[in-house]
């Protein structure tokens, strides 16, 4: 390979397996980022969701020979972060700690659809909303209120730019449930300001 | 489109905010509301997500990469490292052995004392196949016959059961034998005896010098019941104790006074109940 910067997932995943460490930090530079999002919407919390990214890479470089490009690199780590984002969760529920949940709050349990709903942490540390206005701080509180599936088709869509039949493979659901998550995940947003 | 009521026109307002339809699907006033509404939606969730994670993130999970790495390629290397010492030293510690035996040197007086040293080592040798062989005789000798004598004209009448006079018994052959007795945990025997009082005298002083508590059950005519609680080589020695005292085995279970190899380890202990009859 004549340029780690320039060289596609695949040959950066090809050059991992050959024993190039440098090629699997770019593809942890290209990625990093939008997972950490990604744990981010599910979680509600920057510190998890940065530990979560980070086991997510040393488990993908571990097991990288188990990958065999059936899917996309990205899809193949998307996924390894979306499962460990939901032990997380899990663990965290079972510890009883970082998770609050509103009784106040609006339910979400008209989605029949949804079959478990992931509560992130709704402590938003103010880092977080550096700069938000405070109908922008509502729109936040709201979505990481949401019903876990919605908030995974809105992370796809606004984060990482998705097509909806890109989303519906990550996802995996049907196009068109796609397309009904994310509008009404929008409508419940847009009904705060 | 004129009026959003239903949840299918959110549908299509928002695929076409995504770009996935035409924009000429919507374009009524309040659709355009809608729009503009989610752009505000989005932005609010992008400042989120741009503040949701620390500066340099990437180039801290490469940090800690490049040490996980470090730590599982040095692992094999220091393990490897260790196995190759290891090996080596036994190599060279069994060429050495080798060689300190085998090997005739250039001197012939070096080779006349070498081979005086085998001949020594041989004879060694030999000796202590004989020792062994000896060592093998006595213990099986434990089970043939007793190394004590009990002396029949000096028993005196000194009640059941004491703790003094414990002897030390050879040690028991531990490896099992074809053709080894097997002795249960309760056993039973019958014996014959001529005389109540001189068989009462003569069990006294065997359970004395065996260390043996003796418990009477039942006296009747010209019958005596016991009992013991007992290793069980204490109770071979009892049987051929008492056998070679002129007491006759009516029984056939295990231990007989002839059995000289036994399968269980000699210090379990055992309940042994017997009946003398006086004929």
């Amino acid at each position: 390979m004549k340029n780690i910067s320039t060289a596609d997932t695949l040959e950066l995943v090809q050059a991992t397996k050959d024993g190039n460490l440098e090629a699997f930090e770019e593809l942890i530079r290209r990625n990093s980022s939008k997972l950490v999002n990604v744990s981010f919407g599910l979680l509600g919390n920057t510190q998890d969701a940065e530990e979560v990214v980070q086991d997510s890479f040393l488990r993908a470089l571990n097991g990288l020979d188990s990958f065999r490009g059936e899917s996309s690199f990205e899809t193949w780590i998307y996924r390894i972060v979306v499962n460990l984002s939901r032990n997380k969760y899990q663990w965290k529920k079972r510890r009883g700690d970082g998770l609050h949940i509103s009784l106040t709050g609006e339910s979400f349990d008209d989605f029949e659809e949804v079959e478990e709903i992931l509560i992130p942490d709704e402590s938003l540390t103010p880092e977080l909303l550096i700069g938000m206005k405070e109908y922008e701080k509502k729109i936040v509180g709201i979505f990481l209120k949401l019903p876990e599936k919605l908030r995974e088709v809105m992370i796809l869509r606004n984060i990482h730019e998705l097509s909806y039949v890109k989303i519906a493979e990550r996802a995996k659901c049907k196009v068109g449930t796609v397309k009904s998550r994310i509008s009404r995940a929008r409508e419940m947003l847009r009904e705060q300001l | 489109m004129k009026n959003i009521e239903k949840e299918n026109d959110f549908e299509l307002i928002s695929s076409v905010f995504d770009e996935e339809l035409p924009k000429s699907n919507i374009d009524c006033e309040s659709c355009k509301k809608v729009i503009e509404d989610y752009k505000t939606v989005d932005l609010a969730l992008n400042k989120m997500f741009k503040n949701s994670q620390s500066a340099n993130f990437s180039e801290k999970i490469i940090e800690i990469v490049r040490k996980n790495n470090e730590k599982i390629t040095q692992q094999p290397k220091n393990y490897l490292f260790i196995l190759r010492a290891v090996a080596s030293l036994f190599i060279f510690g069994a060429i050495g052995v080798m060689l300190l035996r085998e090997k005739p040197t250039d001197n012939p007086q070096k080779n006349k004392t070498n081979l005086q040293s085998k001949a020594t080592k041989e004879n060694t040798v030999d000796k202590v196949q004989l020792v062994q062989k000896e060592e093998q005789k006595k213990t099986t000798e434990f089970y043939e016959t007793p190394k004590y004598q009990i002396s029949l004209d000096k028993m005196q009448p000194v009640g059941f059961g004491n703790t003094n006079g414990i002897i030390l018994l050879p040690t028991a052959n531990k490896q099992y034998k074809k053709g080894a007795t097997v002795i249960a945990d309760n056993v039973r025997h019958v014996w014959t005896a001529k005389d109540l009082n001189q068989s009462l005298l003569k069990i006294i002083k065997i359970a004395e010098v065996l260390s043996i508590r003796v418990e009477f059950i039942r006296n009747g005519n010209n019958t005596l019941d016991m009992s013991s609680r007992m290793t069980k080589k204490q109770l071979v020695y009892f049987v051929k104790n008492l056998s070679s005292s002129g007491f006759k085995l009516l029984s056939s279970q295990a231990p007989q006074p002839e059995d000289i190899k036994f399968k269980d380890p000699a210090d379990i202990l055992i309940n042994y109940t017997w009946t003398i009859v006086v004929h």
